[in-house]
Formats: structure tokens, C-alpha cells, sequence
């Protein structure tokens, strides 16, 4: 009996603790002697330095913005679930990074669930910040008419490259840069494949045609290329859809990969291959030369669009039940507009992971291994140094790729999927029936294209093309 | 399988005192349902409600407006309801048949080998699979079914036949995760049966082998009816999860084809591929209750229905 009581004691002191931490209202420390410490949680592969970097960093903004900071980096497998977790379950944090790309921790779901502090006010009251960074990056973030989180400035677009292995371009004189339409890809394709005996162009399951479209709902959304205000399925464009015919039949001639709908994008290394694509910005070369594993020259597919998702691409918000708004703020605000703790955060600490070879120039030293982490977890780009080997008019280059990038019609505009959350679930499961397959041209395109329909049209498309339609019109409206 | 109900009435102290060692022993396990299981269990109220995060989690739970049974809705809404409950409770029976016949069998002839180290052996080897991730499982699967350098493809080819692209066509699925799902989880009924069986008293085999029965006379007769108590509460276990599916062999095994949905979409991967994107915990903890009370239902009916053959039988 005696060990019962006592593993209940100890049950209830656990569960006593439990509630405490649950209710418990922490008090605010408001004492502004004495630093505020925050946590800010970030994505990616634990870095071996993170302590020591983390540790120059408070060195650094503990005199000058009278904060400290704890940076928690966990792996890109688990982030998202357990940032989900942690934001359900009402857990208290400062700062955390989110995007449009992520699943359960998604920038616009949380926003709108509760997960994240509104900021409206505390950006509107910097003008330093604001001004900084492109106006389409904070429309792009503005959900409902409100702030949750500011948005690296990196590349304002996701657009899709096609990647050209430069052997090949070399060898058959290709003018790629002139290349964006499948007719104008197809005599290429069908003589490298003549001449060399190879699959000329290397498609793997994440592909998607990509035509100028901002995707709401599912697959619902605007397209670029035709009526701009009306909502419309990409499928049911003309334009998506030879382009998912002229798939079919690069198939059938041998031009594209049989299995194209089994492998991943890292599947190209060890292949022979002429062309392939992949989502990214103009200065991504470099990271595509390595991981591919082949000296590549690159050239857009369509013209760069921003949309919500895209200018969301790497967001950094406040936790909505953090105790230090302001300080959390005063520090997000620092790390976009203070070069050196930018750079502190991205590249690591001066005369450790890098050496300065001049005024904004640097070089990697040989512990640079122990500590390499994606910038977009932290802020703006263009306060960066630039890298060994990297032009000097690189931030030129991508601002002025981020000024010329259309913008969506319905850039700040959310849709609110709480009255068709049904539909969406089953289209969401109708479109992953198709998507791979359509795609990369592994069914017929005729068939599957009105079975997809039928089936959308079940699910309940229409209901949420309506819905979308109506809420899209008035927020037109009221934001003329 | 004493029933406890025909002893006479014991208060709580006398049968606590009497099994001490027991209490003690199962207290790890106590503690951890309640922790784990019973604490957290006021949560699927979720399920009725359109749960907005407003503070720490137990106010946002109390000050989310209540959504009746809207959460249930987005489960039956599509048109492939009934497909999807089709598959999930086709796979399950076949499933609940498979392994317990299989791993029955398996066990009855590893039983009868001398070698003690070869049984082992053979114990180990067929126990191997139950310990891998599917997805390392899905990277096997694949190996073999390659389009284009998969093993099965490769011997076609070396008879002049066609290569089949086995994640295009579905008619083969049924057969291949049924395959795959018995080779997984033989290992671990069949140490279960060994189990039982190892613990069986020898006397009856020797008053058999006095008689003059054969091997096949003794298993029917004697291994066979001393084993349905375990038989029994397996069966109850399993019927329990028939509204579940092992979400890797349905979605990682068939690499998340699309051209395979009409055979391999079940509850689980429905709510998946329907929910991820939205991450909303209403809908998804409806998902999850829905299985749950269809599983208890069932198992009170089939307990109930073994209780009515044999009362000593059923599991409560």
C-alpha cells in the first residue's frame, strides 16, 4: 500500500507540474536593467558550432539590444511536426521560422488558427525595417490585413529553371537562354538523343508543367496568362494542358524518363541527361552544380511570379503567447537591419568559420563544415557578405529580379477554407490520385484530365471555386 | 481462466494484498496508460470542435466554439467514401485471417524441428522483417518491382516478356501488400503460438503417444484446442484495429502512386493526403475518433460473441 501511495504522490506532484506549466500565466519580466532572454527555434541539420555561434551572438546583442537568445535548430525531417505540436498544444516561444512551404507549422494556417503574434503595429512603427525590405515581400505576408512574421528578402519568386548540362549545351551550340516552350525544347531533345543514345531530359515526381498560376485551393486559383480575376482550375487551362500532352508524347518518343513518376529529383546524379528543372533563384547555380554533381547552366521556364506562397517562401514569426513581444520583435527587426548579426547568423563567427578578404567580401576557413545553415532561417540577403567565387553585384542582380517579378493579382489576398474544409480535404485527395501521373506524362492525358475532373467536380470544386470567387471579389473591393 | 465473478465477492484490500507482486509489476504499465492514455483523454472532445488557438492549449480548448458533427462530415463528403471504407475493412479481414492462420502453421512446424539451433534460426530469420521501418520495406518492394531494373522485370525480360509497370497497375496491389503485410508481422504472432505451445503440458502428448497417435492426430487434438484461448484474444486484439491501417504499407509501399489509389486509399491515408496541407486538429482528431469507436464497438460484439460460446473464453 505504502508503494502505491507513494507512486501516486509521485503521479500527482507529475501531473500537479503538468497543470502548473499548462496555466500558469508566466510573469513578464519588466525589469529593463536586465536582458531579456529569448528562444527562437529554426529548421535545418544541427550544426556542430550552433553553441559557439549562438554564444558570440548574445556577446554581440546583449550590450547593444539588451536581449540573449537561445537559437534551437531541429532537423528538416521532424521541424515541422514538432513546431506543429508545439504551436497546438499552446506552448510559449519567442521567435521561430515558418514558410508557405511547410505543412503543419505553414505560415497562413497558423496565422490564422492563433499560433502567431500579430506584428501590424510594431512594423508599421519601424520604418527602418519596413523600407528595407521589398514592398511585395510584406503584402505577401499580410493575412486578413495583418502581420504575422517577417519574410526573408531572398528571391521573391519560386519559379522554375530548367537546368542544362553544360557538356551537352557546349557540344550541340544550344541556345538555351532562348529556350522556355516545350516545341521550342523538342528538335534539342530529339537530336541529343540521335546523336548521343540518351534520355535527354531527366523529369522526376515533383514536376508540374509550371505555366504563370497562383494556386489558392488546391490546384484552384488565377491564372496569370488569361482572365486575371477569375478563379479557374490549372488544369482546366489551355496552356497546362498541351503542355501535359506534349508530355505524353516526349514520353512515347523516348525524350523523357519512363519512371519519370518513381524518382526524386537527387535521382539525376549518376544519370546521362541533357536538361532537367528544378525550383530555384538565379543565384542557386552553385548548390545545383554540387548536389547534381555536373557543371550546369540554367534559364527560367516562365516568367518570375510572386504570389503569397512564393514572398512567404522563409518567414520569421513571434510566438502568439511569448512573454517579450517587444524584445522578440527588437531583435527580428535587428537581425534584418544589423549587417554584422546577419552575418554573424549565417555565416558564423569572423576568423572561426570565415575570413574577411574585404570590405564585404569574405572567405571560408576550414571549421566553415561545422556551421552552415540556410539564410532564409534568419532575414535579409542583401546584408550578407559575399562569398569567395560569388559576384559582387549579387544582391543587384536579385533585387532587381524580385522588382521585375509579376506580381499576382491576388498578392494579399487569403483565401478562408473554414466553410469548405470537406471539399478541400476530398480534393486534395482527388488531385495526389492524379498529379504524379498527369504530370510526367505516364497515363493518357485525354482520359485522365476528364477523370480528374469528374472526380474534382464530386469532391465538391465547384462549391469551393465559388466560395474562393466570392471572397476574392470583395476583398478587391475593399482594397482598391 | 478462473471466472472471476463465480468467486466470492473480495473487497479491493484482500485481492490487492493477495497479488502484490502482480500490482507491482504491472504498476510501470498503470501509470503509463494513465499518463499517456486516460490524462489526454478528454482531448477528442477536439473532435467537436472548431479549435482556435487562444493561449495555452486547455483555454483555446474551452473557448473554441463547438462544431456538433461538422468535423465528421469531410470523411464521407467525397465520392469515395465508400471506396475507401470498402478497402480498409477488405485488407484488415484478410489481413486479421492471414496472420493468425499463417504464423499458426509457421509455428506448428518450427515446433517439430530437433535442431534446437536451426529453429532458432529460423525463428530469428522470420522475426527480422517485423523490426524494419516501411519505409526501408517500400526500398525493398521497390527493388523488386522496378520498372525498369527491378528483379521481377528482369526475369521477365530474360523469358521475352513485357516489362509490367507494377506502380501503374492496380490489379496486382491487392496481392503484393497482402504479401508484403504477412512476410512483415509473421514473426511476431508466431513467437506468440511458440510461445503457448512450449508452455503446454508435455503429460498429454505422452498419454497420446501411449495411445498410438500420430503427429497430425496429437496437433489436432491436443495443440490445437489448447491453444484457442490464445487464438481467441488474439482475434479480439486484431478486430479492435479493423478500422486502422498500417499507414506505411498503404502509402509508403505503392511509393504514394496515384494510378494505384483505388486499391491502396484507406481511412489513414485519406485523412493524410487530405489534412496535411490544412493542419487542422479538429478534423483530424474526428478521423481518429471515428476509427476508434468503430474498433471498440466491434471488439465488445466479437467478445460478446465468444462469451456466449464459451464464457471462459472471452477477454471481459
Amino acid at each position: 500500500m505504502k508503494l502505491v501511495k507513494k507512486a501516486l504522490g509521485i503521479v500527482a506532484i507529475g501531473m500537479a507540474a503538468l497543470a502548473l506549466t499548462a496555466c500558469g500565466k508566466g510573469s513578464a519580466n519588466n525589469d529593463s536593467s536586465k536582458p531579456v532572454h529569448l528562444t527562437w527555434y529554426i529548421d535545418g541539420t544541427p550544426q556542430k558550432d550552433l553553441k559557439k555561434v549562438n554564444k558570440a551572438v548574445n556577446k554581440y546583442i546583449e550590450p547593444k539590444y539588451n536581449v540573449t537568445v537561445t537559437l534551437n535548430q531541429i532537423d528538416w525531417g521532424e521541424y515541422d511536426q514538432k513546431m506543429g505540436t508545439l504551436a497546438n498544444s499552446g506552448q510559449k516561444y519567442d521567435l521561430a521560422f515558418s514558410c508557405s512551404w511547410l505543412q503543419s507549422y505553414n505560415y497562413l494556417n497558423n496565422a490564422r488558427k492563433g499560433s502567431f503574434l500579430d506584428i501590424t503595429k510594431y512594423v508599421d512603427d519601424s520604418s527602418k525595417l519596413k523600407g528595407a525590405i521589398n514592398k511585395n515581400f510584406w503584402k505577401g505576408a499580410t493575412i486578413d490585413g495583418k502581420l504575422y512574421g517577417v519574410p526573408a528578402q531572398k528571391e521573391i519568386s519560386a519559379t522554375e529553371f530548367f537546368v542544362w548540362n553544360k557538356a551537352l549545351v557546349d557540344k550541340y551550340n544550344i541556345p538555351y537562354k532562348k529556350i522556355q516552350t516545350y516545341a521550342q525544347l523538342e528538335p534539342w531533345l530529339k537530336e541529343v538523343k540521335e546523336k548521343e543514345g540518351i534520355t535527354p531530359w531527366f523529369v522526376n515526381e515533383s514536376y508540374s508543367n509550371p505555366t504563370e498560376f497562383d494556386q489558392l485551393a488546391v490546384t484552384d486559383g488565377f491564372d496569370l496568362e488569361g482572365n486575371k480575376n477569375k478563379v479557374i482550375d490549372r488544369y482546366d487551362t489551355k496552356k497546362f494542358q498541351s503542355k501535359v500532352k506534349t508530355m505524353r508524347d516526349f514520353v512515347k518518343k523516348g525524350y523523357v524518363n519512363k519512371d519519370a513518376s518513381l524518382v526524386t529529383a537527387n535521382d539525376v546524379v549518376g544519370r546521362k541527361w541533357l536538361v532537367s528543372s528544378t525550383q530555384m533563384s538565379p543565384l542557386d547555380t552553385a548548390t545545383i552544380k554540387d548536389t547534381w554533381k555536373t557543371d550546369v547552366v540554367v534559364s527560367p521556364m516562365t516568367d518570375s511570379v510572386v504570389t503569397n506562397s512564393s514572398a512567404t517562401g522563409g518567414t520569421t514569426v513571434i510566438g502568439a503567447n511569448t512573454d517579450h513581444p517587444k524584445e522578440a520583435f527588437k531583435l527580428l527587426k535587428a537581425v534584418n537591419t544589423d549587417p554584422k548579426l546577419m552575418n554573424m547568423l549565417a555565416y558564423g563567427i569572423e576568423g572561426v568559420h570565415y575570413k574577411k578578404t574585404g570590405k564585404d567580401t569574405i572567405k571560408w576557413m576550414s571549421a566553415h563544415e561545422r556551421y552552415t545553415v540556410p539564410f532564409y532561417m534568419f532575414g535579409n540577403y542583401f546584408n550578407l557578405y559575399h562569398q569567395d567565387g560569388a559576384s559582387a553585384d549579387e544582391w543587384k542582380i536579385l533585387k532587381k529580379y524580385n522588382e521585375d517579378a509579376k506580381a499576382s493579382p491576388a498578392l494579399g489576398f487569403s483565401f478562408d477554407t473554414s466553410k469548405v474544409t470537406s471539399q478541400i480535404a476530398a480534393m486534395q485527395n482527388v488531385d495526389s490520385e492524379f498529379k504524379k501521373t498527369l504530370n510526367t506524362g505516364s497515363v493518357d492525358p485525354e482520359t485522365a484530365l476528364a477523370n480528374r475532373d469528374k472526380k474534382m467536380k464530386a469532391a465538391g470544386s465547384e462549391k469551393v471555386i465559388n466560395e474562393l470567387q466570392s471572397q476574392y471579389n470583395k476583398w478587391k473591393k475593399s482594397n482598391k | 481462466m478462473v471466472n472471476q465473478k463465480n468467486k466470492k465477492k473480495t473487497n479491493f484490500r484482500e485481492t490487492f494484498k493477495k497479488n502484490r507482486p502482480l500490482f507491482i509489476l504491472s504498476l510501470p504499465g498503470i501509470i503509463w496508460f494513465a499518463i499517456f492514455s486516460y490524462l489526454p483523454m478528454f482531448a477528442i472532445l477536439v473532435a467537436f470542435k472548431h479549435f482556435k488557438l487562444n493561449g495555452n492549449f486547455i483555454h483555446s480548448f474551452i473557448t473554441s466554439d463547438w462544431a456538433g458533427f461538422d468535423n465528421f462530415k469531410f470523411l464521407f463528403s467525397s465520392g469515395d467514401a465508400a471506396l475507401i471504407i470498402r478497402n480498409t475493412l477488405l485488407y484488415n479481414i484478410v489481413f486479421i485471417i492471414l496472420n493468425i492462420v499463417i504464423p499458426l502453421i509457421v509455428a506448428l512446424a518450427i515446433n517439430e524441428i530437433f535442431n534446437k539451433q536451426l529453429s532458432k534460426l529460423y525463428q530469428s530469420v522470420l522475426f527480422i522483417p517485423y523490426f524494419l521501418s516501411m519505409v526501408v520495406v517500400s526500398y525493398v518492394v521497390f527493388a523488386f518491382l522496378d520498372p525498369t531494373s527491378g528483379f521481377f522485370n528482369a526475369v521477365l525480360s530474360m523469358f521475352g516478356h513485357k516489362p509490367i509497370q507494377f506502380y501503374m497497375e492496380p490489379k496486382y496491389w491487392p496481392f503484393i501488400l497482402t504479401t508484403v503485410q504477412v512476410w512483415k508481422n509473421i514473426g511476431y504472432n508466431m513467437i506468440i503460438f511458440l510461445a503457448a505451445i512450449c508452455g503446454l503440458d508435455k503429460s498429454y502428448y505422452e498419454a497420446a503417444m501411449l495411445d498410438g497417435a500420430s503427429k497430425w492426430q496429437q496437433t489436432k487434438s491436443i495443440t490445437l484446442p489448447m491453444l484457442t484461448p490464445v487464438l481467441v484474444m488474439l482475434l479480439i486484439m486484431a478486430v479492435g484495429g479493423i478500422f486502422r491501417t498500417d499507414f506505411g504499407l498503404f502509402y509508403q509501399v505503392p511509393k504514394n502512386s496515384g494510378a494505384l489509389i483505388s486499391v491502396t486509399q484507406t481511412i489513414d491515408t485519406y485523412i493524410y493526403r487530405g489534412l496535411t496541407s490544412m493542419g487542422d486538429i479538429g478534423l483530424s482528431s474526428a478521423g481518429g475518433l471515428l476509427q476508434s469507436v468503430v474498433g471498440f464497438v466491434l471488439v465488445v460484439i466479437t467478445n460478446g460473441i465468444v462469451k456466449k460460446y464459451d464464457r471462459s473464453q472471452s477477454l471481459f
